[in-house]
């Protein structure tokens, strides 16, 4: 199949124009005035090192309390773990679920998604292109979930405000989370899904 | 988000290869080139390759930008002031609003977690329908220079960080957390959340920068006169 790549031309990154250049960065789009580069420059090594990142926030986040519930003077910190073990406990199993995928499940996958995807980009695994490029687009979509838990603890900090009856505060683990979300968000826009199809023209020449 | 919304999922017109000589398009996610011809309205054109949409053409969609950004916007300051929840136990009252909830997590020292929420729940999606509306706005009045071009820019820079609907999942998950704890009473903020969450949402989806940097184009784009990039 024809690419732009194969006909020498260069799909302008912010207004989407196709132009006749080496996109080496060093031409500007002559509708917007972007940099003009064939691919998101340095997209491997900026994905793994927002990937590297966030497995490393991951350690805090998940050791560290990320909440504390206080309810007529009784309570502890809360991981995040713990706090979906508790909300299980408590009958609220759907609630429990929605939490443990949201803020468990979507990060853990969402970097193993995107390490594979660069591990077959790496190591030129024969692997389906469509199959990869769902994966991507999942990826993409279900960044912004792991945000629940904390706009949750936004919430409950206001709306549990009593004193010595009742009284909800965040934890460190709720900033280390924040940089975990923040920082597999980033991996996913620096990752250019084209290096994946990228894999077949080669194989093809 | 993409096709991901039932007033979107108009019916999808395959891009054919090799069919017309008008245009000629690469997918911005596979690098397939392509030669396409604009969608009929309400339609969109997808790769064959990787089925990324390639094109939609929306119906008037400099009038619908206006009309959902200015609805999303009006509904804002409500949202965000206005009690979305008020918590009641042993007579004792509290209410929470989206602001409260920001600036409790900044008084408790938490700043790095309240910038971020504050900024995903609040900036993001007030500076993205502002920039549509600039955008619309500045269409309209055909002032197609270097603004407009940065306006444009940024509004496909921020899109992704506004997530409305993930708070609206959080909202709903404090609620059932709490509503064993004492009386939990749904509030006013929460009706116009929920509106400016589906106006913030159409625009997003239905916007279509497309035809505006095409226009950009015909006038000579960033070069041409009265259009200067810093």
């Amino acid at each position: 199949m024809k690419t732009a790549r194969s006909e020498q031309l260069v799909l302008c990154h912010d207004c989407r124009l196709l132009v006749r250049s080496r996109g080496d960065g060093s031409s500007a789009c002559p509708r917007c005035g972007s940099p003009l580069h064939q691919r998101r420059p340095h997209s491997l090594a900026r994905t793994w090192a927002f990937v590297i990142a966030a497995w490393v926030a991951m350690a805090p986040a998940n050791l560290y309390p990320i909440m504390t519930v206080v309810y007529f003077g009784d309570g502890e910190p809360d991981t995040i773990a713990s706090g979906v073990m508790r909300l299980a406990e408590e009958g609220m199993l759907p609630i429990a679920m929605l939490v443990f995928v949201a803020s468990i499940a979507v990060p853990v996958l969402k970097l193993l998604g995107i390490m594979l995807l660069l591990l077959t980009i790496h190591f030129r695994w024969a692997l389906n292109k469509m199959q990869c490029m769902i994966l991507y687009r999942i990826i993409e979509v279900i960044g912004a979930w792991s945000m629940l838990d904390l706009f949750m603890i936004s919430i409950l900090v206001t709306l549990a405000d009593l004193g010595a009856v009742a009284q909800v505060s965040a934890g460190p683990g709720a900033s280390a989370f924040a940089m975990v979300v923040v920082l597999t968000m980033l991996a996913a826009i620096s990752f250019d899904p084209r290096l994946i199809w990228d894999l077949q023209e080669e194989a093809h020449d | 988000m993409r096709g991901w919304w039932p007033c979107l999922n108009t019916r999808v017109v395959e891009a054919a290869m090799g069919l017309y000589q008008q245009n000629r398009v690469a997918c911005p996610e596979c690098d397939a080139l392509l030669n396409v011809a604009s969608p009929p309205a309400g339609k969109k054109l997808v790769c064959p390759r990787c089925r990324a949409t390639l094109l939609r053409s929306a119906r008037d969609p400099v009038g619908r930008g206006l009309a959902l950004s200015l609805t999303s916007l009006i509904l804002m300051p409500p949202a965000f002031l206005m009690p979305i929840m008020t918590f009641n136990l042993l007579g004792l009252d509290t209410v929470d609003t989206m602001v409260k909830g920001v600036l409790h997590l900044f008084a408790a020292g938490f700043w790095w977690l309240a910038l971020l929420v504050l900024f995903c729940s609040m900036l993001a999606p007030m500076l993205e329908s502002l920039l549509v509306l600039l955008i619309c706005l500045l269409a309209r009045w055909r002032a197609y220079g270097s603004f407009l071009i940065i306006l444009l820019k940024a509004q496909r820079r921020i899109r992704r960080w506004a997530m409305l609907e993930v708070y609206l999942l959080g909202i709903l998950v404090a609620y059932v957390k709490m509503i064993d704890s004492g009386q939990v009473h749904l509030g006013v903020g929460l009706l116009c959340f929920v509106g400016m969450l589906l106006a913030t949402t159409l625009n997003t989806v239905m916007f279509d920068s497309r035809p505006i940097w095409e226009e950009i184009g015909r006038r000579g784009g960033y070069r041409a006169r009265g259009a200067r990039l810093a």
